[in-house]
């Protein structure tokens, strides 16, 4: 099967909230679920992706699409993504588990890269509000690991 | 309040933290007690170290003594890896006496440290991991009063070896080139597994002395060093193979070189002109100045393969090559004591920022963080 932009088919993506996303299919197959659902001729349409939302979709999308445009210097692709990841959290959240749940490494390792940065330096109570943790420790654990490694915390 | 990074799957927490720095991921580990699980989990250790392998973004550490403020206590410095501007001073764990401190090697954040403890032979050898403030002490083996001559990494096995070569009264004397010695008399050579933290006598070893113990380069588990054998009438140099995984000694034909010195020169190096040993020779011919060839051996292990990358003779007053830098410029020391690189294809030279004081500076060598003996108990 040719899989070459020329040749390209369009294929619909159908979003967690019913909306429909015509997508070319060179593009589409970026995502490594995508990929083997078309390769192994199981690509209904449209597919339904139960795990993301039509927002979201749209952005991963827009985000392969560059990403299949054979044009693209690598120069250029690293600008545009880091203009891409500058979202809210929410929109960050929402990029990651679905890069996750359609399996697109690139994606996935790009805005884990910004959370890193984003989260890089911060003191753990800020932390644990980012990613909705329960601190577990009773205070007398944390004082002890803070005492253990406190140059960590100057 | 945005939405938070709620209930994320733990591979998307691990892929995350791993790109963090230590210092971050130390702090991390009051959060919350799975996050401080995963941080010290050797898995966890193991993908955020190949990912800094991957990243190669760091810094150049060297050592110094300080005279002006401490009586010459060791420091060691890291460097901007570029420019050499210094960045941050690291204080060793373990005092040292009478020679100070010496470094046998680096690899992934370990530094492994031979310290001498009196004037007499006492030593502790140790590994050092500065960027989260742990160093493990090696177990004592009689053989001690020899001394380290190379630490690296392993992949076969994934694990870390010190190699320590020992020559007892039955070796004839220090060696020097001038004199000549009869070299046929083999070393007792033992490794130090970081894994089992054991030390092991390696067997069929070839008599020989490495030319200077404190260069040699590692590539894939196998350490090299330029060293000599034979007797006073028919010695010879070679390089010196060692397989740390298969424990299995080799020789490797040195190319026909006229100069009057050789060293091998560091993986960061190799890794940069196809992953294969390089040699560097320096000479005086009739004294028109120091000319420092690189050689490379084309394919690992055929002799014949060698060939004279670059030859060159800068009008400075060249000491000696330090080693190589990144972008595969060579760090030459001169007689002045002042640190410059040379790119041998633009032929350009730069002057490196080393504080006059601290270019006592002989190597250096690449640094970045890891979480290499994060579980040690210090």
């Amino acid at each position: 099967m040719s899989l070459s932009p020329s040749t390209s088919k369009m294929l619909s993506l159908k979003s967690s909230d019913g909306k429909v996303l015509e997508v070319e299919e060179h593009v589409a197959v970026l995502c490594e679920t995508i990929k083997s659902l078309v390769e192994d001729g199981c690509a209904d349409s449209p597919i339904p992706l139960a795990n993301v939302d039509g927002a979201t979709l749209g952005n991963v999308m827009e985000w392969c699409k560059k990403h299949a445009d054979q044009k693209a210097s690598a120069d250029d692709l690293e600008d545009w993504d880091a203009e891409f990841v500058e979202r809210d959290q929410g929109e960050l959240y929402h990029l990651i588990m679905a890069a996750n749940y359609l399996n697109i490494k690139g994606l996935l390792d790009l805005i884990c890269q910004k959370v890193a940065d984003m989260i890089k330096g911060k003191h753990p109570e800020k932390i644990r509000e980012i990613f909705n943790i329960e601190n577990d420790f009773t205070p007398e654990q944390q004082e002890q690991i803070r005492k253990d490694n406190s140059w960590a915390f100057e | 309040m945005a939405t938070t990074l709620r209930n994320m799957p733990n591979d998307i927490i691990i892929n995350i933290l791993s790109r963090l720095p230590v210092k971050s991921l130390i702090r991390f580990k009051c959060v919350c007690k799975s996050w401080h699980a995963l941080v010290s989990d050797p898995n966890f250790i193991d993908t955020h170290l190949n990912h800094t392998r991957a990243n190669n973004d760091g810094y150049v550490l060297s050592k110094y003594r300080d005279w002006e403020n401490s009586g010459g206590e060791h420091k060691a410095v890291l460097h901007c890896d570029e420019t050499f501007v210094e960045h941050t001073q690291l204080e060793l764990p373990l005092k040292s006496f009478f020679e100070g401190p010496r470094v046998v090697g680096y690899c992934d954040g370990l530094f492994c440290i031979y310290s001498p403890k009196s004037q007499r032979y006492e030593c502790d050898v140790y590994l050092w991991n500065p960027s989260i403030r742990k160093f493990r002490v090696l177990p004592d083996i009689d053989s001690f009063n020899g001394s380290p001559v190379a630490f690296g990494f392993v992949p076969q096995i994934n694990d870390y070896t010190v190699v320590n070569f020992f020559y007892d009264e039955n070796f004839r004397g220090m060696f020097s080139r001038a004199e000549g010695m009869c070299i046929t008399y083999p070393p007792r050579v033992d490794i130090y597994s970081l894994r089992t933290n054991s030390w092991e006598e390696v067997q069929n070893v070839i008599p020989c002395q490495p030319w200077d113990r404190t260069k040699y380069s590692t590539l894939n588990g196998v350490v090299h060093w330029v060293a000599v054998s034979g007797t006073e009438e028919n010695q010879y140099e070679f390089i010196l193979s060692f397989d740390m995984a298969n424990k299995i000694f080799g020789e490797i034909k040195l190319p026909e070189y006229d100069g009057s010195d050789g060293i091998l020169l560091d993986k960061s190096a190799m890794a940069l002109m196809g992953s294969l040993p390089l040699f560097v020779s320096l000479e005086d011919r009739q004294r028109r100045g120091v000319w420092i060839d690189i050689w490379v051996m084309k394919k690992y292990g055929a002799a014949e393969s060698w060939s004279k990358q670059y030859s060159f003779n800068l009008e400075l007053n060249v000491y000696y090559p330090v080693g190589f830098m990144k972008n595969d410029e060579v760090v030459l020391k001169l007689q002045s004591a002042e640190l410059i690189s040379y790119d041998p294809r633009s032929q350009q030279v730069k002057h490196l920022h080393v504080h006059p004081v601290r270019t006592y500076l002989s190597d250096f060598t690449y640094y970045t963080e890891s979480l290499l003996l994060l579980n040690e108990g210090n």
